[in-house]
C-alpha cells in the first residue's frame, strides 16, 4: 500500500465490542497513531477492555440489547466521544446491516462489510441461492419458500439424518439434527420458536448432514475499488455444540490444488456481494473431498489470528487501511504471499466440562503462557468477574511453530502454563485434543470432541487428580493456610479494573 | 489432626496434614512447600517435586498441578434424607435467566415432563421433572436471572 497516495485514515475509533476483541482493536489502532474509544455496560465499568483504550463511554444500564446491542446508543456514544469511525468487532452488531447503515448515516467510517453485502449474507436461504448463481458449490437442502408438507418431501429426498437450520442463524442456534421422519414436524416447530426468539425470523431450511465432514473456511478481502483476494484457509473441525474450540492453519486436509480451488470459489463468492474489508467463507469438506458453501461470515473472525500468524499480517490494519480507500496489496493476489509455518489457536471458555455449560465467577487467578511463538488475546485479568450476561470465551491461546508437530508440542506446552483459578474452564477438554491420535494425524472431522467424551466414558472413575493435587487442597482448605498460594496477598496483576481481589468478597478469605 | 474429605468430581479422598508430612488415603508421604512467585510453590511429596498454585472460595478450592487444573470441594455432611433422597427440588445446573416456565403451582407433572427453560449464552436447557408429582412451588418468573445451585421449584 506504500506506493498509493496517502490514505486518510481515521483519527478516532469506536470500538462497539467488549473482551478480548475489543483490546485486539485497539492495540492495532493504536500502532497506527489513531486514538481509540472503547464503550461499556454498566455491569462492564470495571471490565479488562477499558485499560487498552484512550477514552471510554458509557452506555448505560440494562443488558445486552440495550446496550452493546443498541445502535441508537452506540452512535450517540460516538458522538458524544467525536470519533470519525466505528469497529465493531465480532458477534453483537457485527453483522447488523441497519447499524452499519446507522454509522454511515452519521457521518463515520463504518469498518465493517458494506451493509448490502451483509444482507445478501445474512439470510442463509438467500446467500445459498445467490452462491448457486455464482458457481460456488453447495450443500444440498431445501429451497426457500417450502410449506412443511415440501419440507418432509424434501427431507426424504436429501435423506436422514438432515440438519434443521434457522436462515437467519449462526453460531448453532436453533440449528438441530434429526434421524426419524417422524421427529422432523416437532423439530421445525421448535426451530422455528428458536429462530423466531433469538433472531426474530422463524424461517428454517433443512440442509443434508454431511457425516465426517470437516469444516474448513476461507479468510477474504475485497477492496473498495472491486479487487478480491483471499489470505488461505483455517481449520475448524474441532467444536462442541456447533461451536469451534481449537483452529489450525494450514488445514492438514488441504494441498495446494484443493487451497487453490476454495480459495477461487471464496474470492468468487466475496465477488458475487460486492464485498468489502475482511470476511470468511465457510466451506463443509467431505470425505471425498468435495467442499460446499456453508456460509459467509461478514466480519472479522475470532479465529483470525491464525491467519495472521502464518501470513505475518495484521488483519485489523488491513481492515482499516482497505475502509480509508486502500486497495489489497499487489502481493496478495500474485502468489507473492505464502503461507508460513503452522499456527494453532485454542479457546478457553467459562464452561463446565462436562456438559459444557457456561459458568460464571470470578478470575482469582491468572498467569498467561508466554515464551516463543506464543500469543495471548485474553478479554479478562486478574479479578475480573464473568458474567453469564456475555459470550463466555475468556481468552484464545495462538501458537506459531515450523510445522504442525512444533506447534502442537508447543500448544500443550504453553496449555499447561496456564494458571485459570476461580472459573471453571474447557482446559482439560483443550489438552485431550490435543492429544488425541486423530488430533495428532491430522485426521479428524467434525465428530472429534464426541469422539473424545465417548472413550472417557470408559476408564475407571477412581483415577481422579493426583495425590499432590490432593494435598494441595487441603493446604488450601485447612485453616492455617492462606486463601491463594501467593504468598504475597497484593501482588495482584489486574490491569483493568483497578480493584485489588483481595479487598472484597466475604467468601474470601486472604491469609497473611 | 483429624483429616479432611475432599472430593473432585467422581473422585474422594480423606487428607490428613501433619506438620512435615501428609495422608492421602491411608498414603503417607513427607510433603515440603517453597514458594517460587507470586502465584506457584513447590510442592515436595515424598521426594517428588510438583508445581501447584491454588485459590479458595468456600468451601471449593481451584488447583493448578504441573500443568494442569483441578476444582475440589469439602465434603460436608449430607443433608437430611427428607432434603436429599425425596430428590423434589429443581436446581439450576447453571447460572442463567428463566426463559420458559411452564408449570404453575399445582399442576400435575409426570417425570421427564419440561418445568422450566433456562437460556445461557446462546443454548437453551430444560430442566425436566425427575418423577412424577404435584408442583409444590415454582420459586422463579420468566425473565429472572438465576445463579447455579438455585433452588427454581419444588414438587411434592
Amino acid at each position: 500500500m506504500s506506493t498509493q497516495p496517502p490514505l486518510r485514515l481515521p483519527k478516532r475509533l469506536l470500538i462497539a465490542n467488549r473482551g478480548e476483541i475489543a483490546i485486539r482493536v485497539a492495540r492495532t489502532a493504536r500502532e497506527m497513531g489513531i486514538a481509540t474509544i472503547g464503550v461499556y455496560s454498566e455491569s462492564d465499568a470495571g471490565a479488562a477492555h477499558l485499560a487498552h483504550v484512550d477514552d471510554a463511554e458509557p452506555l448505560g444500564n440494562g443488558g445486552p440489547s440495550e446496550t452493546y446491542l443498541s445502535s441508537d446508543r452506540l452512535i450517540a456514544a460516538a458522538r458524544a466521544a467525536r470519533a470519525d469511525a466505528v469497529h465493531p468487532g465480532y458477534g453483537f452488531l457485527s453483522e447488523n446491516a441497519a447499524f452499519a447503515r446507522a454509522v454511515e448515516g452519521a457521518g463515520l467510517l463504518w469498518i465493517g462489510a458494506p451493509p448490502g453485502a451483509i444482507e445478501a449474507m445474512g439470510g442463509k436461504l438467500a446467500a445459498r441461492a445467490l452462491m448457486e448463481e455464482a458457481g460456488v458449490p453447495v450443500v444440498p437442502g431445501s429451497p426457500r419458500g417450502a410449506s412443511d408438507r415440501e419440507l418432509v418431501e424434501e427431507a426424504r429426498r436429501i435423506g436422514f439424518p438432515v440438519l434443521v437450520k434457522a436462515s437467519a442463524g449462526g453460531g448453532g442456534k436453533g440449528m438441530s439434527r434429526v434421524e426419524r421422519p417422524e421427529d422432523l414436524p416437532a423439530a421445525l416447530d421448535e426451530g422455528r420458536r428458536l429462530a423466531q426468539a433469538a433472531f426474530s425470523d422463524g424461517t428454517v431450511y433443512l440442509e443434508r448432514l454431511l457425516e465426517g465432514a470437516r469444516h474448513v473456511e476461507i479468510q477474504v478481502f475485497g477492496d473498495r475499488l472491486g479487487g478480491a483476494a483471499h489470505l488461505f484457509e483455517r481449520e475448524c473441525s474441532v467444536q462442541r455444540r456447533h461451536q469451534k474450540i481449537v483452529e489450525e492453519s494450514p488445514s492438514p486436509a488441504l494441498d495446494a490444488a484443493l487451497r487453490d480451488a476454495m480459495g477461487t470459489a471464496a474470492v468468487a463468492a466475496a465477488r458475487a456481494v460486492g464485498y468489502v474489508g475482511a470476511g470468511t467463507v465457510e466451506f463443509l469438506l467431505d470425505a471425498s473431498r468435495r467442499f460446499y458453501f456453508l456460509e459467509m461470515n461478514t466480519r472479522l473472525q475470532v479465529e483470525h489470528p491464525i491467519t495472521e500468524a502464518t501470513t505475518g499480517l495484521d488483519l485489523v490494519r488491513a481492515q482499516i487501511e482497505i475502509a480509508s480507500g486502500a486497495p489489497i496489496p499487489r502481493a496478495w493476489t500474485d502468489g507473492t504471499l505464502s503461507q508460513r509455518g503452522h499456527a494453532v489457536e485454542l479457546r478457553l471458555y467459562a464452561e463446565d466440562p462436562v456438559e459444557f455449560l457456561p459458568r460464571s465467577g470470578r478470575v482469582h487467578v491468572w498467569r498467561e503462557p508466554a515464551g516463543p511463538g506464543v500469543r495471548v488475546d485474553a478479554g479478562v485479568a486478574a479479578g475480573t468477574s464473568v458474567g453469564v450476561e456475555y459470550d463466555p470465551l475468556l481468552a484464545k491461546l495462538v501458537v506459531h511453530a515450523a510445522d504442525r508437530g512444533a506447534a502442537i508440542a508447543r500448544a500443550r506446552r504453553a496449555l499447561s502454563e496456564w494458571i485459570v483459578l476461580g472459573v471453571e474452564t474447557n482446559a482439560a477438554l483443550l489438552a485431550e485434543v490435543l492429544e488425541a491420535p486423530e488430533f495428532v494425524s491430522g485426521a479428524y472431522s467434525t465428530d472429534l470432541v464426541e469422539r473424545i467424551r465417548s472413550r472417557a466414558k470408559e476408564p475407571d472413575s477412581e483415577s481422579g487428580p493426583p495425590d499432590a493435587a490432593w494435598i494441595a487442597a487441603a493446604l488450601a482448605l485447612s485453616s492455617a493456610a492462606s486463601a491463594t498460594s501467593s504468598a504475597r496477598s497484593g501482588a495482584s496483576t489486574v490491569s483493568g479494573a483497578g480493584a485489588d481481589p483481595w479487598d472484597d468478597h466475604s467468601a474470601w478469605r486472604a491469609g497473611a | 489432626m483429624s483429616g479432611i474429605r475432599i472430593e473432585s468430581g467422581r473422585a474422594s479422598r480423606t487428607v490428613r496434614l501433619e506438620s512435615a508430612a501428609a495422608d492421602v488415603d491411608g498414603r503417607r508421604a513427607s510433603i515440603a512447600v517453597r514458594e517460587l512467585d507470586a502465584w506457584t510453590r513447590e510442592l515436595e511429596v515424598g521426594g517428588v517435586r510438583h508445581r501447584v498454585a491454588w485459590a479458595r472460595e468456600g468451601d471449593r478450592v481451584f488447583v493448578w498441578c504441573d500443568g494442569e487444573i483441578f476444582v475440589f470441594s469439602r465434603t460436608r455432611p449430607t443433608r437430611s434424607a427428607a432434603g436429599a433422597d425425596r430428590g423434589g427440588d429443581l436446581r439450576a445446573p447453571m447460572p442463567g435467566r428463566v426463559r420458559r416456565a411452564a408449570v404453575a403451582a399445582g399442576d400435575r407433572v409426570a417425570r421427564g415432563d419440561v418445568i422450566l427453560v433456562l437460556e445461557a449464552m446462546k443454548m437453551e436447557h430444560a430442566i425436566r421433572a425427575p418423577r412424577d408429582g404435584v408442583i409444590r412451588a415454582v420459586h422463579v418468573r420468566e425473565g429472572d436471572l438465576v445463579d447455579a445451585g438455585m433452588e427454581l421449584a419444588e414438587i411434592e
